[in-house]
């Protein structure tokens, strides 16, 4: 037998190896930059257009009024937000609906392990392309609220990123963003199959939303609060208003990881149990 | 020789239809093992329990002594082609087989030997969605050599190939095996595996009906009857019929006989001053060994109309 038993010495197929070339993937098929890049392109449009139409209804100096300013620049995010939903549930169920799932699991059996390595590189890109996406927002946002108003003569003084509210709602939308592809993986995972679990996902996020509509104070409050964009976005809020979201920074960082670890560990539970 | 892959009483049921029923047999490095059986024998389930990609409800398959799961670098073991459409439409050739090398940790130099290997040099940078299906088979190939493995197992992979892609897969088959690799390779056609199988496994309804060398099966079915063509239809049908030989016109100038051999045949001929055209013994074909063995076992069974003679 001219056949060594194993020809490269080096070879296996570990966490580290799961993690290159899930990143590997990630980066070699096209819906990967156009969703990213819808996810950043729709972020800064919506924000564009929601500032640019703001006016500040009179104001003077240290009489402004109570408009959240950090807020209304990053709201755009609500909107981009359903990219990364997409991405994050592309990720895993194009190797289903190309049964190249099992060539995945062939290379390296050790499923739990893929599907965590899978996790990992997504929420990570999600996470940079969202901070960056997020920057953007509020950058544009500030720019184009000062234009309309916004401004110390007007009542509002300036806000940088040095602020430390405007950076944690910043960087606590980026957060979100990748809890809500870690989320949106898990549940691609436990449906394999694209169309059912983007149903899932976009229910998840909007359904509360439009529910609050409908419903009176005492049960709209905790849908909210508990709810998957309204827990996390709650982090944008700088400024006290009535209709804020009565959530903190921990408490909404909780219920967001509750989300995606909920899904995520039943996605892991079923992944060593069911055929592929 | 070590057992490449061994197969013990292996069960598997979806629901209530049994895939795969008790079924054990071994595939042995050195020689390609075909694994024939009709539609919907088990084989394609066989080879996902291989692979650890099903659970089976009882039984167990070693590969190269070991469970599938307790493979440390398994694309260096067993290299498989499952089905060569799975792949992602929009990835490159090349991209493929790098995160299949990454998930290995394969240099990276070995994406462009294989493609290399399979013919597919210029095409690795194309997208797989683009790929004819020979294309797409010979993409599944290299997919499978990438970690030089001794065992390979290929599921239909001559399904869909034109002629030339036909001639290509068999001389690497046959290659693969001589270099002193294990090859399985599943077929519904056992003309498909003529001149290239050295030994077989037939099943059917996901039971095993028989492990043999090829030779041995054809030897089985041997029933040693002779055709003959000749001018002089009359005179040498009445000279075999003398000599204790039954004989069957089959034509204008043709004649089947049983009960002598060839040889015979041909020396009883000859003393009479008779002409003959042409003289050979019938052989069974793969074929027809394998539809007689698999009879009882296929799913869906139409009435085909005899041959004479047959």
């Amino acid at each position: 037998m001219t056949t060594a038993a194993l020809a490269y010495g080096r070879a296996r197929a570990g966490t580290l190896q799961a993690l290159r070339a899930e990143w590997v993937k990630l980066r070699t098929v096209r819906s990967t930059y156009w969703s990213l890049l819808l996810l950043a392109g729709v972020s800064i449009l919506f924000t564009a257009v929601l500032t640019g139409g703001s006016d500040t209804q009179g104001g003077s100096p240290g009489h402004g009024g109570d408009n959240d300013i950090v807020l209304d620049s990053l709201a755009g995010v609500w909107f981009g937000q359903i990219a990364a939903a997409v991405l994050a549930v592309l990720a895993i169920t194009s190797e289903y609906s190309t049964r190249m799932i099992r060539t995945t699991f062939a290379a390296n059996p050790r499923r739990r392990t893929v599907l965590a390595a899978k996790a990992a590189v997504v929420v990570g890109v999600v996470l940079a392309v969202g901070l960056a996406t997020s920057v953007a927002c509020f950058l544009v946002g500030q720019w184009l609220l000062r234009g309309n108003g916004f401004n110390y003569e007007g009542g509002y003084p300036e806000v940088t990123l040095a602020d430390g509210e405007a950076f944690r709602a910043v960087v606590g939308s980026a957060v979100y963003l990748g809890s809500l592809a870690f989320f949106s993986l898990g549940v691609g995972a436990i449906a394999r199959h694209t169309a059912g679990a983007i149903t899932v996902v976009l229910a998840t996020v909007l359904a509360p939303v439009i529910a609050i509509g409908f419903l009176p104070e005492n049960l709209a409050e905790p849908l909210e609060k508990f709810s998957l964009m309204g827990a996390g976005l709650a982090v944008q809020q700088t400024v006290e208003r009535p209709d804020n979201i009565p959530i903190g920074l921990v408490g909404g960082l909780a219920v967001v990881i509750a989300y995606g670890a909920a899904a995520l560990l039943m996605a892991l539970w079923l992944i060593g149990r069911r055929d592929a | 020789m070590s057992t490449a892959i061994e197969v013990r009483g292996l069960t598997k049921r979806y629901g209530r239809t049994v895939a795969v029923d008790d079924l054990s047999f071994r595939v042995e490095a050195g020689r390609v093992t075909g694994f024939v059986g009709p539609n919907g024998a088990g084989k394609s389930t066989t080879m996902r329990l291989v692979l650890g990609l099903d659970a089976p409800d009882a039984g167990e398959v070693l590969v190269r002594g070991r469970r599938y799961g307790d493979l440390g670098a398994p694309l260096c073991e067993v290299g498989a082609l499952l089905d060569a459409g799975a792949t992602h439409p929009g990835r490159r050739a090349r991209s493929h087989l790098l995160w299949l090398a990454r998930s290995n940790r394969l240099p990276a130099r070995r994406v462009g030997e294989v493609l290399e290997l399979v013919g597919l040099g210029e095409a690795g940078r194309r997208r797989a969605g683009g790929f004819s299906l020979g294309m797409a088979q010979r993409l599944g190939i290299a997919a499978a050599m990438l970690g030089d493995p001794p065992v390979l197992l290929f599921d239909e992979p001559i399904n869909g190939l034109d002629p030339e892609g036909i001639r290509w897969i068999r001389a690497l088959l046959r290659s693969l095996a001589a270099e002193g690799r294990a090859v399985l390779v599943s077929s519904h056609l056992m003309s498909e595996l003529e001149g290239i199988a050295d030994e077989l496994v037939v099943i059917g309804r996901g039971r095993l009906i028989t492990q043999a060398t090829v030779s041995e099966l054809l030897s089985s079915r041997s029933d040693g009857r002779v055709h003959v063509r000749t001018p002089q239809v009359t005179e040498v049908m009445t000279v075999l019929a003398g000599a204790g030989g039954t004989v069957t016109s089959t034509g204008s100038d043709t004649l089947v006989v049983s009960g002598l051999d060839s040889e015979r045949v041909a020396a009883l001929v000859a003393e009479r001053g008779l002409q003959l055209h042409e003289l050979y013994r019938e052989r069974a074909s793969l074929e027809d060994a394998f539809i007689d063995l698999t009879r009882d076992a296929v799913e869906y069974v139409a009435e085909v109309p005899q041959e004479p003679g047959a």
